[in-house]
């Protein structure tokens, strides 16, 4: 069982023991989360670490899920690609008249009555149409910049129900948002299996176990299948820096989650892609990696790349960056605020670029071990579960009001 | 280069003092945007900015706590519960360029240094980049960078109309115009934040008095003396502007003062970036 004195000899005293001053303030409220699914993706990953911390604190909070039909789940992956920007979306007024009704029957099933309610991403919005008693936010977690026009105009008339938004990055913010909205950056948890720290012989025998040889240099994406991840450019990335180290690896480690149909296409597009060649290892959940195998290859990686063209944040940066590994990115979402270009790692234009800085990073071992441990140190300072913890705690207390 | 010379102190509250300690600082003296707040040990644990206060003030972000302690109820809270989390938090030996590289990618006009054990060191700030750059004309103007976006309001938009304006677009400033739609004066979040103060240290029942000032036009609080730049001037010429005046955006107008965009100290900043390249920037201000 997490608890929260845990982090204290990462994050120190101080800010363990304002977290529970916090905590003390609402303990006993109720709150409850909902998101579309309880495995795969960043939003189930930071549900799984933070709601487990926060009851800790003695605030009863709960996460449920949604239960939806896979017509659900293709409409609502293509309004997730619609509000991300994707112009050529069009969802038919059958297609929303069913997300509408399944969120119905979802409001019937689920127990909404909280002091506080927070609704992750698009998915579940249409629950707020049920609301009752206390305060609702929408947390979203995508890049709703530049959105569809018509695909969020129909979503927000049911945004302006809400108390509350809540977005990854200040520009997320779509113009003309009617209701109050708050920034949050989301953080990674450095307890969780994920992130925890793992012993250099645990980490061969993951990479023994999948065929990857630990004697040789790694580099390696870690996303889902998904054209906004771009996979073939981690591909083509790889192939380049293979002329010039042709011992190179990669690894291509992604999960299938219950709301992506699209997942399934992208892994096959991928594998094809690789073709025959042996030194490439396109690997999921369904391969048997989980939370410790991505740990344990995210450290043996020797530069991680994220060819991410939309990312809500970057998380797996985060990540990459918490295990001292230097990343490679373009310039999507929050990975800008992670990777500081030279310092942390490098921002890249184009696929030759990003190319030409892996093969460098392999080159300059020390040079890699520099940027990786600065690349630490710029996430324990700014982007660890307690700081996401804090931001909760404090949005709870402002919108029920302090007891007592 | 050092990074020592670019310091700043910044402004820091701790975090046991009550919110109102805030809203003076915000107001009075040389009312800086954003106070850092540190525990007792100077480790900095968050940041408040006027946006936050006004914020709170509005009841934005929900009103439970003013149906709760009432306004005054709430300015003696802790400001521990109210700020944010800062994500700008630097070790000291971070290097100056990878600091301006951050910032001009983020559009973020500060970072936060700190000693390993997060007691602050100071704050790498945009001025302090600016004022390096005095005297430097970059043949490039203010048009090509400036945002054609401007949320502004009319004569005679009340104050608490202009405030919920400020809080949902989250902007520090808006361009007050004349019926014409010509520059008429220029209202800030300081200003609305003064405003209340001045209430609450003379009134007795604040709520009421909050609703009845917030009904005032915006003009009661906006200044008529606007700083603003024209399309042509040069990038350098814009920034030593604002730093002369100690403002952090100005309109840009042209000949009629009609509002064609709105320039910011850090889109100025990026834009210089972006014509000269980082190294030569770094090159600029280290000489």
């Amino acid at each position: 069982m997490v608890k929260i004195e845990d982090y204290a000899p990462i994050v120190g005293e101080g800010t363990v023991e304002a977290i529970r001053e916090m905590a003390e303030i609402i303990r006993g409220e109720r709150a409850v989360h909902v998101n579309a699914t309880s495995y795969g993706g960043g939003v189930a990953e930071i549900l799984s670490r933070m709601i487990p911390l926060a009851r800790s604190l003695g605030i009863d909070v709960t996460w449920q899920t949604l239960k939806g039909d896979i017509d659900f789940f293709k409409v609502t992956k293509k309004m997730h690609n619609a509000l991300q920007g994707d112009l050529g979306t069009a969802i038919s007024d059958e297609e929303f008249a069913h997300y509408l009704k399944v969120n119905a029957e979802n409001a019937a099933l689920l127990e909404l009555d909280s002091d506080v309610v927070v609704i992750h991403d698009p998915q579940p919005l249409p629950l707020v149409r049920q609301r009752g008693r206390g305060k609702w936010a929408w947390r979203c977690h995508i890049d709703t910049s530049t959105p569809n026009e018509a695909v969020w105009s129909r979503l927000d008339p049911m945004v302006r129900m809400y108390d509350l938004a809540i977005f990854s990055m200040e520009r997320y913010i779509p113009k003309g948002l009617a209701i109050p909205s708050i920034i949050d950056y989301p953080t990674i948890d450095p307890l969780s299996p994920k992130n925890a720290p793992m012993k250099p012989e645990d980490v061969t025998k993951v990479l023994e176990r999948y065929g990857v040889d630990p004697d040789r240099p790694l580099i390696g994406q870690v996303a889902r299948f998904d054209p906004w991840k771009d996979p073939l450019g981690a591909i083509d990335v790889f192939r380049r820096v293979k002329s010039a180290v042709p011992g190179i690896q990669l690894a291509m480690i992604g999960s299938f989650a219950r709301d992506d149909p699209e997942g399934a296409e992208w892994y096959e597009r991928v594998l094809r892609y690789a073709g025959r060649e042996k030194d490439i290892f396109v690997l999921s959940n369904l391969d048997g990696v989980g939370d410790l195998e991505v740990n344990a290859f995210q450290r043996a990686f020797s530069v991680a790349i994220q060819l991410s063209k939309r990312e809500g944040f970057g998380l797996t940066v985060t990540e990459a960056l918490w295990k001292g590994v230097p990343v490679v990115a373009k310039r999507a979402g929050g990975i800008p605020l992670q990777v500081i270009d030279g310092t942390t790692g490098f921002l890249t234009e184009g696929l030759e670029d990003a190319a030409e800085r892996v093969a460098l990073l392999l080159r300059r071992s020390w040079l890699a071990r520099e940027l990786g441990e600065r690349g630490r140190q710029h996430v324990r300072l700014n982007f660890l579960i307690t700081k996401g913890l804090s931001n909760y705690l404090r949005m709870h207390i402002e919108l029920v009001g302090k007891m007592g | 280069m050092s990074l020592q010379k670019f310091l700043v102190k910044g402004a820091t509250l701790e975090v046991d003092k009550p919110l109102i300690k805030a809203l003076e600082m915000f107001a009075y003296g040389r009312h800086p945007y954003r106070i850092l707040v540190t525990n007792g040990e100077g480790r900095v644990v968050g940041i408040i900015t006027g946006r936050r206060a006004l914020e709170i003030l509005m009841g934005a972000r929900g009103t439970g706590m003013a149906e709760k302690r009432g306004l005054r109820g709430t300015l003696e809270e802790n400001v521990g519960i109210f700020m944010d989390e800062c994500h700008e938090i630097f070790l000291e030996d971070i290097g100056v360029e990878a600091l301006l590289k951050f910032m001009v990618e983020n559009t973020i006009g500060y970072a936060v240094i700190v000693d390993q054990s997060r007691r602050l060191k100071g704050v790498f700030h945009e001025v302090a980049v600016l004022e390096r750059l005095r005297g430097k004309r970059f043949g490039a103007d203010v048009r090509s960078f400036m945002s054609k976006e401007v949320v502004f309001a009319r004569t005679g938009t009340s104050i608490e109309e202009a405030a919920q304006t400020m809080v949902r677009k989250r902007v520090r400033r808006l361009p007050v115009l004349d019926s014409d739609g010509r520059l008429g004066g220029i209202v800030t979040i300081g200003d609305i934040l003064r405003l209340i103060l001045s209430e609450v240290e003379t009134k007795d029942g604040l709520e009421r008095d909050l609703k009845e000032i917030s009904r005032a036009p915006v003009e009661r609080v906006s200044s008529t003396k606007t700083v603003s730049t024209r399309p042509e001037e040069d990038l350098g010429a814009a920034a030593e502007r604002m730093l002369d005046n100690e403002v952090s955006g100005m309109p840009v107008v042209d000949g009629q003062k009609r509002v064609l965009g709105i320039v910011s100290r850090i889109d100025i900043l990026k834009a210089v970036a972006s014509v000269i390249g980082i190294e030569s920037l770094k090159a600029e201000i280290n000489g």
